[in-house]
């Protein structure tokens, strides 16, 4: 089957040797035939005419053979092809716009389709996705968040067993100076914490990742290697795990490289794991307070758990880290947002909203609740205590506090509401208003 | 007397067991051994020749004939000789099927 099919090809490509073979095989038929019509003595030329006569229409001997061939096929739509071509230039004024439309109307399309697809409908290069977490530091003081936590909150919440989250990893970007190979190039990669890619379920495509100890100081630097920068630096070949790269003058032996597209936290071309012990930097450098939100973290659910639960989980383990880190945590808390809104969505509008909606309302119901014991209304004050002082009961000069002595129990003041609030205002400036009508008549 | 459809390749097939040979005389070797019952047309006789080709049944080279000329020579491949086998019993088949229908009616006693 294959063996006539590349016979054919072959045919294909010798087609006018393949013509000429064929009007010489049938002209030595005919002289054949003549030479056999001599000998049973009729004249040359009575001979030359019967054998032509014998062998019939020669044109259509030559079509029916090439039909044999089997890519007569081929040759009519070759045909056809060129008629229309033929026919399309005799008429540019249809020809042109339709060109132009089909072109612009696939450019579109396929340049709108790309961008599509590489921002939205490309799968990440892990498995399960959507299980996928990034926490975020949330600052009350100001509305500000970092797509970060610091490296002793990381730790202190990877270190803690969760019920929502069967792993933390952090990645930290650093870039290192690669030596030794042609020119010193300035590449970027990322510090991660143990179970990185475990964390991510991202599997190498050569070789392997790092091993739990790896992350331990004092260990042998390994690296491992983004499939472009494998490809740039070994030409793609697999002989390269093993092999020793100098970064920023330290060698490192490769032990893997990941698959195309792998490029977490963004645009990384080399990993190396971050040495630790109990902290993650040195808590004497910059980088290593609470404070200071550097490391890039991210979760993966355990099965059964979702988003809500995440975050619930989170809003307790950062108050309870506001308790024990006042001075750097106070106000501080982490929310987690799916990996891939973070990677092709608006973040910035649902973490906004979800901080307003979850930590203010827990932040400012804590104010109230722990708030000390009245501090009574002055009279510089009074009517702007409204909103926050719950206790000032006794207070005589605040209207909100008489408005209140009527309310029922403690759990309705718990939940008071800027609305609520607006509604008291209101209904004093209406009594003031009133009292003014009445004295003015 | 006129071919019955398809059986040309099986003559062709047939005739190029004795050796190789041009289309003029693998025609003519029909005719001969047929006494002259069949006649090959030529018009057939070539596409056939070359559609074997295309399937590899026979292969073809350009030599010297016997009057001195170049001339197309057809030969059997291995594949060729299998088909001729397959081809040959399957016509010994059909021809003797026929010949029991066709067979005279004995006259019932």
């Amino acid at each position: 089957m294959i063996s006539a099919f590349l016979r054919k090809l072959g045919w294909l490509a010798r087609r006018r040797q393949k013509e000429a073979d064929l009007r010489e095989e049938l002209e030595f038929h005919l002289s054949a035939e003549a030479d056999e019509r001599k000998a049973a003595g009729l004249s040359e030329e009575q001979a030359r005419s019967a054998a032509r006569r014998d062998l019939g229409n020669v044109v259509l001997v030559v079509e029916d053979t090439r039909g044999a061939w089997g890519w007569m096929r081929l040759e009519q739509v070759d045909q056809d092809l060129r008629y229309a071509v033929r026919t399309l230039a005799r008429t540019p004024s249809v020809t042109v716009p339709a060109v132009i439309t089909l072109a612009l109307g696939i450019g579109l399309t396929t340049a709108i389709f790309s961008v599509v697809y590489g921002v939205l409908l490309r799968p990440l290069p892990f498995n399960e996705p959507d299980r996928l977490l990034v926490l975020h530091t949330v600052r009350q003081q100001g509305d500000t968040y970092d797509n970060a936590l610091s490296a002793p909150n990381f730790m202190s919440l990877k270190e803690e067993e969760s019920r929502v989250f069967a792993d933390l990893a952090g990645a930290l970007n650093t870039d290192r100076t690669l030596t030794g190979v042609g020119e010193p190039r300035r590449l970027d990669g990322a510090r991660v914490s143990a179970g990185f890619f475990e964390v991510l379920d991202a599997r190498p495509a050569l070789g392997r990742t790092f091993y739990p100890t790896e992350n331990e100081p004092g260990q042998e630097r390994v690296v491992v290697l983004g499939h472009g920068l494998w490809r740039q630096q070994f030409g793609g070949d697999p002989s390269a795990i093993g092999r020793t790269i100098l970064l920023d003058g330290d060698p490192h032996s490769v032990v893997g490289v990941m698959p195309q597209g792998f490029d977490f936290p963004g645009g990384r071309v080399f990993w190396v794991p971050q040495p630790y012990g109990r902290n993650f930097f040195s808590s004497a450098s910059t980088a290593g307070r609470r404070g200071t939100a550097v490391v890039r973290v991210v979760g993966r659910l355990r099965p059964g758990a979702d988003l809500e639960a995440a975050r619930a989980e989170l809003d307790v383990r950062s108050r309870q880290l506001e308790v024990r880190y006042p001075e750097t945590n106070a106000g501080v808390g982490f929310i987690a947002m799916p990996l891939h809104d973070e990677l092709v969505g608006d973040v910035r509008t649902p973490i906004v909203d979800a901080l307003r909606s979850r930590r203010l309302r827990a932040r400012h119901r804590d104010r109230e609740r722990s708030r000390p014991v009245a501090r009574p209304c002055s009279e510089s004050t009074r009517g702007d205590c409204g909103s926050w002082c719950t206790r000032c009961r006794a207070c005589p000069h605040c209207p909100s506090a008489r408005n209140r002595i009527t309310a029922t129990g403690p759990w309705r003041r718990r939940t008071r509401t800027a609305a609520g609030i607006l509604d008291e205002r209101q209904n004093r400036h209406r009594a003031d208003g009133r009292a003014a009508a009445d004295g003015s008549g | 007397m006129e071919l019955l459809q398809g059986t040309l390749d099986l003559l062709i097939l047939r005739t190029l067991l004795f050796g190789p040979a041009h289309g003029h005389s693998i025609a003519k070797h029909i005719q001969r051994t047929s006494e002259d019952l069949l006649q090959v047309e030529t018009g057939s006789l070539y596409p056939a020749l070359h559609r074997l080709e295309a399937r590899g049944w026979i292969e073809a080279s350009w030599e010297r004939s016997d009057r001195g000329k170049r001339a197309k020579y057809y030969r059997l491949t291995r594949r060729g000789r299998k088909e001729l086998a397959a081809e040959r019993s399957k016509w010994e088949t059909f021809s003797r099927a026929m010949g029991l229908v066709l067979k005279p009616v004995e006259q019932e006693p």
